[in-house]
């Protein structure tokens, strides 16, 4: 079996159809993961010793768990207590609910790399928890740690194919269609590979160019 | 009662234990209106932890604090007496303001920001006049020309300065100066002090100061309180205190430290 360019030619727009989907799950579920993260991150600090126990433990399990069952779970298990979404929007949910955990670690470890200074003079300034948080501790605690959450972000996108279990037209899903209809392999998915391959070298250049320029100042 | 209400400052038996380690030992300590308290004593005598009290940056353990004759940590809630809430922190902490060692400018915000931040949001202070004010409390210290530098475009000296001017534009009454010039450069102390004589030349603002600078103690203060072990042994004029000590202890002290000026 030989490579055939011109199959490959004729799929590409279909293939970049799914791309766009693809691309589109990542922002989304990211977009979830980082307002979930910090809101664990945040809630891991409550005053109360049971709350944020049960926060820990809950975002270890998450963290603990295969991603592929979260998603399995959220879409055969949760319909049957009446909660159905489509197939995508339940896969963005899953992505996000399972990056959540990860980057709540990094909001963390960002939020307590803030010197104790800061909290001291903040306090002594009279401001309040919420100006606190925003002004001072947040805008510190973010920079530093964007680069490794660009890597998530990449770590997601490479982790949507997990969406062709549960039937949303990914790249992987419209591959393995176009080679169920053709019954060639070779080209959809070789092409997958090279355009996860391009999306993530461009990401990684943006991260690093952020990396670069944080590390500056 | 009237004794009490006359000091802006009183702390009374006073227990502040970090584990087993006693801070701070029934300790005692008034301060009036307006006066110059220099605070001395070895390191691990309990100085800082007096200044951050006050500060409410640590609780205590037993005792009473009250700053202008309100208790801290309790507030009088329908003639029943309750633990301090947020809004009576927030008013009695807008009494005090403090200087650290560490300067702890905000890294993120240049020196006019640092400054603003808390006027503006704290005290509701327009934009504009927070920061005519803050302008005016730069040329006070000396950095007019510095408003837009950062806090890394800035020595050490010039930081102190700035932090000092950001406690200061919050209008305290009380400012607390918890060894402020320790992590600077010998040759940048000496800039930073006279702000501090500035200070206490020309406003009434109570001052509690922390420091290990005999010579100069001895000129800004009206009063120096000698501590140790969590207790203060020496309580008077500055000339008394470093000339006649009434302890064994202070004497070996003061010895050290003027050994190494």
């Amino acid at each position: 079996m030989i490579f055939d360019w011109r199959f490959a030619l004729q799929i590409l727009p279909e293939l970049m159809r799914a791309l766009l989907v693809t691309v589109q799950a990542t922002l989304a579920g990211f977009a979830i993961a980082l307002v979930l993260g910090m809101a664990w991150a945040l809630l891991r600090r409550s005053k109360s010793v049971t709350f944020s126990r049960t926060v820990f433990w809950f975002v270890e399990f998450i963290r603990s768990t295969p991603l592929l069952v979260q998603v399995y779970f959220m879409f055969f298990a949760l319909p049957e207590y009446g909660l159905k979404l489509s197939p995508l929007a339940t896969g963005v949910a899953a992505l996000g609910l399972h990056y959540s955990a990860y980057l709540s670690e990094v909001f963390r470890a960002g939020i307590e790399a803030v010197p104790r200074g800061q909290w001291e003079a903040a306090r002594a300034l009279n401001m309040s928890r919420y100006r606190t948080w925003t002004r001072v501790i947040l805008p510190q605690a973010i920079p530093p740690v964007t680069p490794v959450l660009g890597n998530y972000l990449i770590a997601m996108f490479k982790d949507t194919p997990m969406l062709a279990a549960i039937t949303v037209m990914e790249l992987l899903q419209s591959a393995k269609l176009i080679g169920a209809q053709t019954f060639r392999y070779m080209e959809p998915l070789t092409l997958v590979g090279l355009l996860f391959l391009l999306v993530s070298l461009m990401s990684s250049f943006i991260i690093r160019r952020l990396e670069n320029k944080f590390n500056t100042v | 009662m009237m004794e009490e209400d006359d000091n802006l400052i009183a702390m009374k038996g006073v227990w502040k234990k970090y584990g087993k380690l006693e801070v701070l030992r029934e300790f005692n300590l008034m301060a009036s209106k307006g006066q110059k308290l220099v605070i001395l004593g070895p390191s691990g005598s309990g100085k800082s932890t007096v200044l951050r009290i006050l500060m409410t940056l640590e609780g205590i353990d037993s005792g009473e604090v009250k700053i202008d004759g309100e208790s801290l940590w309790t507030m009088n809630q329908n003639g029943i007496e309750a633990a301090a809430d947020d809004a009576h922190l927030h008013r009695i902490r807008a009494k005090v303001g403090m200087v650290f060692q560490g300067f702890n400018l905000f890294p993120h915000m240049n020196a006019l920001r640092n400054i603003t931040e808390a006027m503006i949001h704290v005290l509701g202070v327009p934009k504009s006049e927070a920061r005519e004010r803050a302008m005016a409390l730069l040329d006070e210290v000396g950095l007019a020309g510095r408003a837009e530098a950062y806090p890394w475009q800035l020595s050490g000296g010039q930081r102190q300065r700035v932090a000092i001017a950001r406690a200061l534009a919050l209008r305290p009454k009380i400012m607390l100066f918890d060894e402020i010039t320790s992590a600077l450069d010998p040759e940048l102390v000496g800039e930073v002090l006279n702000v501090l004589r500035k200070l206490a030349r020309e406003t009434d603002i109570t001052m509690l100061i922390v420091t290990h600078h005999m010579s100069f103690a001895k000129e800004i203060a009206d009063r120096v309180v000698f501590m140790d072990h969590g207790e203060i042994l020496e309580d008077g004029r500055p000339e008394d205190v470093m000339k006649n000590p009434a302890h064994e202890r202070t004497r070996k002290f003061l010895g050290t430290v003027l050994e190494n000026v």
